[in-house]
């Protein structure tokens, strides 16, 4: 880390060396792109730290990339001044017969940003790069699609969603088929068989080795659509074709080279961020995220820098049985589930040829989606189910349906902001009113609007609940009432064909009630199954066990119900019933809340609970107003 | 007039990193509705959204043990049924979809001839995929005989 003066004396050093290592070209010509870049100094350009994912720190700057081959100067990382007179430097000593090997092939949109900030009659060596040709011929560039794969409950990084860049490439002309595009997208490396709890301390403390990867985006669309059942939203892009190849030129210069992935900040779609301001300087896009950066306001970002058209919706294969499920009766959505439970028995393909034609379509493409489905947990035997439906329906006509734009759920720029910060009065078993405030930093309840947000998902994570009381003395008293690290519910009503478990999980301090004195902290989870109860309804019952270190051993029964009310209120009745081991103390616990949206970002909320502790029974009464952003 | 989608120099790096394959050419390859990954590995990749693969920038070939008797257009055509095979099985059992025009675009059917490769690929598919462990090469073999036999569609065929 270096001051002004310290940089300015190491640029000096580094002209003074360049300029006495004599080279065949005449002393006049090495020096003149030297004063160039002093004249105008070139190594403090905002472009100049882009293209090299610089950031300003106290005392100088640092490039987000540990890798030391990305730098031709010795601690190029630190010094940008050095950086760029040794970056040029191997530019202009680049020979032909280095290939692939040349500075200039190697990092081809630094090379590029030279070029476009250098005057021209500074000449650099011709050199041919056949694998980058080769790449940008194959990708066929017209432009840039941002694919988001919807959250994923299932694994800690997915939770928030990912993003990545297609390629979209041309052929002839017209634009070819997605499937066929390159993409560009950064990830950790981690190895086979990585132990999850080292996974999880090297992913949140930036530890893990990360990289810029492509693959074709029928690889993606398997793995997300198929393999983990997650919807992907196609945002188009504002982008030239040769923005396009621009920006295959910025992910290039990260091939090979090592990037520490980080799960808070310096995520995946953080980096890729930082790749598009690389490949176009003229926007800031990494400056809106300084502690965390959420896929979806990555979106924002991008949104608002004009970057984004509306997208189309991708089904993952759940999505789609269910769409299929809802466009047939339910006695042929049975048949579907038989032709497949029953592998494609005859008294079920009888059965079938005596609908419509259209509607035995259907089903039998309802029941290949499920047989695929099912085929995740038992592979085996439903190989030849799969294989007897795709005999039936090649009998068929052709065709095939998919969700038009009327049935695709809202896209995720639509939801909620990620932030909620709450600010509400409540009364208690104390008799008295006390102020509340809370903070969530990420995500989403079971009672906010629902909207662009996975149904039924709940991820909350470090919220904060703080109450602000005055007690008989008039003396006031502020007392945090709850942190919880996580706080995870997934309420996905049970449907035959893509059948899952109800769950929640919570980590975390909680008061259990505003006399308490002590904060115990706890880990709780649930298992069970929700039901839809209607078309706009669902309930739940999940069996529960909790143990905190008040000390307390408690295992119950969670049931709720919870119904969506005009156009995004909520409404839910919640009842626990739990027993605690160690104190032989049963308590149960009865809650009515009510979610009022009063826009996308506001929102008032209002419950009224009742408790049993022991003989006594409390109730309380909170009522917040939300804000989102 | 088939158009190749790589360069000669990519043939050149392919050759020098042909590693052994299962049978001749590139193999036997996938199965329609087997497995496709390794499910813990899969969970680890998939928790940093990174689809497991030692390949930084790789095209798609380059696992495939493709030697350097194939063409660029049947290695790429491998690859992508590799990955795809039960995608481009349903679109041909439908007739229509965008994995089977995915393969269409591999052999560069031109798009007047589009529908006429759907509908032969429906009409057949019982000979492209005459059981459940039908592999993809037995799968390419059986669509360009298929072509071949079709006087608007031939040109198509692969010689491979």
């Amino acid at each position: 880390m270096k001051t002004g003066i310290a940089r300015t004396l190491s640029g000096a050093l580094v002209l003074l060396l360049l300029g006495s290592a004599a080279t065949a070209t005449s002393t006049s010509f090495n020096t003149s792109w030297i004063h160039w870049v002093e004249q105008n100094r070139l190594y403090h350009d905002d472009g100049w730290y882009k293209v090299m994912h610089y950031r300003a720190i106290s005392g100088g700057a640092r490039s987000d990339v540990e890798d030391a081959d990305f730098f031709f100067a010795p601690a190029g990382r630190f010094d940008p001044v050095a950086e760029l007179f040794s970056s040029v430097r191997a530019f202009m000593t680049d020979t032909p017969e280095l290939g692939d090997d040349a500075a200039q092939c190697r990092y081809p949109r630094r090379f590029e940003w030279v070029l476009e900030n250098f005057p021209e009659d500074i000449v650099f060596p011709q050199v041919e790069c056949p694998a980058l040709s080769a790449f940008i011929e194959q990708s066929a560039p017209s432009g840039m699609t941002l694919i988001y794969p919807n959250a994923y409950l299932n694994n800690p990084a997915s939770m928030f969603g990912h993003t990545f860049v297609r390629i979209d490439g041309q052929s002839e002309g017209e634009t070819r088929n997605a499937l066929l595009a390159l993409t560009v997208s950064y990830g950790a490396d981690v190895q086979p068989n990585e132990n999850g709890f080292v996974y999880a301390f090297k992913g949140l403390t930036g530890l893990y080795p990360g990289s810029v990867r492509s693959h074709p985006y029928y690889r993606q669309v398997q793995n997300y659509n198929e393999l983990e059942s997650r919807d992907i939203w196609e945002y188009p892009m504002n982008f030239s074709p040769a923005q396009a190849e621009t920006f295959i030129k910025a992910g290039w210069d990260l091939k090979d080279i090592n990037i520490n992935y980080a799960y808070l900040l310096e995520n995946c779609s953080y980096r890729l961020l930082s790749l598009l301001e690389a490949a176009f300087p003229q926007y800031d896009l990494v400056e809106d995220f300084d502690v965390y950066a959420v896929p979806v306001d990555t979106l924002r970002t991008l949104g608002r820098a004009g970057l984004l058209e509306a997208p189309r919706f991708r089904p993952a294969i759940a999505s789609r049985i269910h769409f299929l499920a809802g466009e047939l009766a339910q006695a042929q959505v049975e048949l579907a589930q038989r032709l497949v439970d029953d592998a494609v028995a005859p008294a079920d393909t009888e059965a079938l040829a005596q609908l419509p034609a259209e509607q035995q379509r259907l089903v039998v493409d309802l029941a290949y989606e499920y047989s695929r489905f099912k085929a995740k947990k038992e592979s085996s035997g439903m190989a030849e189910v799969s294989y007897g439906l795709l005999r039936l329906r090649a009998q068929q006509a052709a065709g095939q349906l998919a969700p038009p734009p009327e049935a695709w759920p809202s896209e995720p720029m639509q939801g909620h902001g990620v932030r909620r910060a709450g600010v509400g009065l409540g009364y208690g078993a104390d008799n008295r009113v006390h102020a509340r405030f809370r903070f969530r930093p990420a995500y989403h309840d079971n009672y906010d609007r629902q909207a662009g947000f996975l149904d039924n998902a709940q991820v909350n994570a470090l919220q904060a609940e703080v109450r602000l009381s005055v007690d008989e003395d008039d003396e006031a008293d502020l007392a945090l009432d709850r942190l919880d690290l996580v706080d995870f519910r997934s309420l996905n009503p049970y449907h035959a064909m893509t059948p899952s478990l109800a769950w929640a999980g919570r980590l975390g301090w909680l008061r259990q009630g505003p006399q308490e004195k002590t904060l115990p902290f706890g880990a709780e989870i649930g298992l069970g199954r929700a039901v839809s109860t209607g078309s706009n309804s669902l309930g739940f019952l999940l069996a529960t066990a909790e143990a905190t270190t008040a000390p307390q051993l408690l295992a119950g029964l969670h049931a709720g119900w919870l119904v969506d009310v005009a156009a995004h209120d909520r409404f839910g009745l919640e009842a626990r019933i739990v027993h605690d081991v160690l104190a032989e103390e049963p308590s149960a616990r009865l809650a009515a809340t009510y979610n009022r949206v009063l826009s996308t970002h506001r929102a008032v909320r209002f419950q009224l609970a009742a408790k049993t502790q022991g003989q006594t029974l409390e109730s309380s009464a909170t009522l917040d107003f939300n804000w989102y952003f | 007039m088939k158009k190749l989608l790589l360069t000669a120099g990519l043939t050149v790096a392919l050759s020098g990193t042909a590693m052994a394959g299962s049978g001749p050419g590139c193999g036997l390859g996938s199965m329609i509705f087997a497995e496709k990954t390794g499910t813990f590995n899969h969970v680890l990749a998939s928790i940093t959204n990174g689809i497991y693969s030692n390949q930084a920038f790789g095209m798609s070939t380059g696992t495939l043990g493709c030697d350097s008797s194939q063409s660029i257009e049947y290695t790429q055509v491998a690859a992508y049924l590799d990955t795809n095979l039960d995608q481009v099985a349903v679109d041909m059992a439908r007739g229509e979809g965008e994995a089977l025009d995915g393969l269409a675009t591999l052999l560069d059917v031109q798009a007047s001839d589009r529908a006429a490769f759907s509908a032969a690929a429906q009409a057949n598919f019982t000979r492209i995929f005459p059981s459940a462990d039908t592999t993809r090469e037995t799968a390419v073999d059986s669509l360009m005989a298929v072509l071949r036999e079709d006087q608007n569609l031939a040109v198509y065929a692969l010689n491979a």
